[in-house]
């Protein structure tokens, strides 16, 4: 089993007791994940907000480099390790940037304390293991909403934001790798596989 | 066995009964088609209030091109209630209503639109709202629907503005120059994207 790092904010988190090694949560997720892969099915949703983020992901990435003055494009490398295997978004030669795409300026974190994660922390920690790079940046973007997207319900000064100064329209959380992270995530995915491993056996043996 | 049916007489019993039950129905229907005009007599009475302040230069909402479903709840409800009817906008399976009952009568008219099926949750909620908006101004056909009305046969898509270059200030010009000056950035994709001063053009 290959974990996933948008799957770790699940899997990391800390069962009620130290007896325990995995929370019912992650628990659960993993059980979540192997009925998935047992009966080959997917529950994913494909919501606007994610339709964005995902077909005019590129529109994200022109923000940040009109921001930057850089020249960043898509990463298209996949990296496999023992136990996980994912994909960032931009990787240069010592930082990992993971881009959101905001839905609307009500849902734009507008400064990093509002931005704070700990699943897309546990996401970026996983990435610079992956990839070996020593800093993490998660990046949320407010590009306009395509109309596509959209319906004449729709807010459009929420929507609409081409006129908003660009630097006003990103906000960046920085993370460093620490090899002690890097630790608690290999030994919690071992359990994580055990228990995988264990509910597929259950599956195929009822 | 004493169980058997006397059809005659059962026909006879049926008819009292229907006859009784015919006459009770023609006294209520006679009583509700009083009632009804009632409400309608109340509705009147509303409309010409209403009226007025549709007409109030000084009421802000109808100053608006359109009024939103607040707006016109704020202007008819206490008029609604002053004159004994109760607005409601109950949702029956897949339709959005509007209803006005008179209180003491119980007396009601309503007006129902069925919601588009095959929408998210979200654009459910906006249509829900718009939905409300329309059944209300219909059902006391209110003046401020031409407009919305109009817009809602043909709805008008605003243009996206067109993307103006940014112009930038002196640090992060100063930033751009760092870049370019360690071979990260060009000069043609500083001046393709961004509004530059003369000053700054110059000092490229």
């Amino acid at each position: 089993m290959k974990w996933r790092p948008s799957q770790l904010g699940k899997l990391m988190t800390n069962p009620r007791s130290k007896s325990e090694m995995l929370s019912e949560t992650a628990k659960s997720e993993i059980r979540r994940i192997a009925k998935q892969d047992f009966y080959g099915f997917n529950t994913e949703l494909r919501t606007k907000p994610m339709i964005k983020g995902t077909e005019w992901e590129q529109e994200g990435i022109d923000l940040l480099n009109t921001v930057r003055f850089t020249n960043y494009t898509k990463n298209e490398e996949r990296v496999t390790n023992e136990y996980m295997s994912g994909c960032c978004d931009i990787i240069t030669d010592d930082l990992i940037i993971d881009i959101k795409s905001s839905w609307s300026l009500e849902t734009f974190p507008a400064t990093p304390s509002e931005a704070e994660s700990s699943d897309y922390e546990w996401q970026g920690r996983a990435y610079m293991w992956l990839y070996d790079r020593p800093s993490f940046e998660l990046i949320y973007t407010m590009y306009t909403t395509p109309d596509e997207l959209l319906t004449e319900w729709d807010n459009m000064s929420i929507h609409r934001v081409d006129h908003i100064p660009s630097t006003h329209r990103i906000t960046v959380v920085r993370y460093e790798k620490e090899a002690l992270y890097e630790e608690q995530i290999m030994e919690r995915l071992r359990y994580c596989s055990e228990y995988y491993a264990q509910y597929v056996n259950e599956l195929n043996n009822k | 066995m004493q169980n058997f049916i006397n059809f005659d007489e059962n026909t006879k019993e049926m008819k009292e009964l229907i006859s009784t039950s015919e006459k009770i129905r023609q006294a209520n229907e006679a009583e509700s088609t009083q009632a009804v005009l009632s409400l309608h007599q109340k509705v009147y009475k509303c409309k010409l209030a209403i009226g007025k302040v549709t007409k109030n230069a000084n009421n802000p909402h109808f100053k608006k091109s359109y009024a939103d479903l607040n707006a016109i709840i704020e202007a008819v409800e206490p008029i609604l209630l002053e004159n004994g009817l109760l607005l409601l906008q109950p949702i029956h399976g897949n339709s959005v209503c509007t209803q006005i009952i008179d209180v003491e009568s119980g007396n009601m008219i309503e007006s129902c639109m069925d919601l588009p099926t095959g929408i998210d949750p979200q654009k459910m909620g906006s249509a829900i709202t718009y939905y409300r908006r329309y059944t209300l101004q219909s059902i006391l056909s209110l003046q401020a629907v031409d407009d919305d009305g109009n817009m809602a046969s043909e709805p008008v898509k605003e243009q996206p503005k067109p993307k103006a270059k940014e112009s930038l200030s002196t640090e992060r010009f100063n930033n751009a120059l760092a870049k370019i000056a360690a071979g990260d950035y060009k000069v043609e994709e500083l001046k393709a994207k961004f509004n530059l001063t003369k000053e700054q053009e110059a000092a490229l």
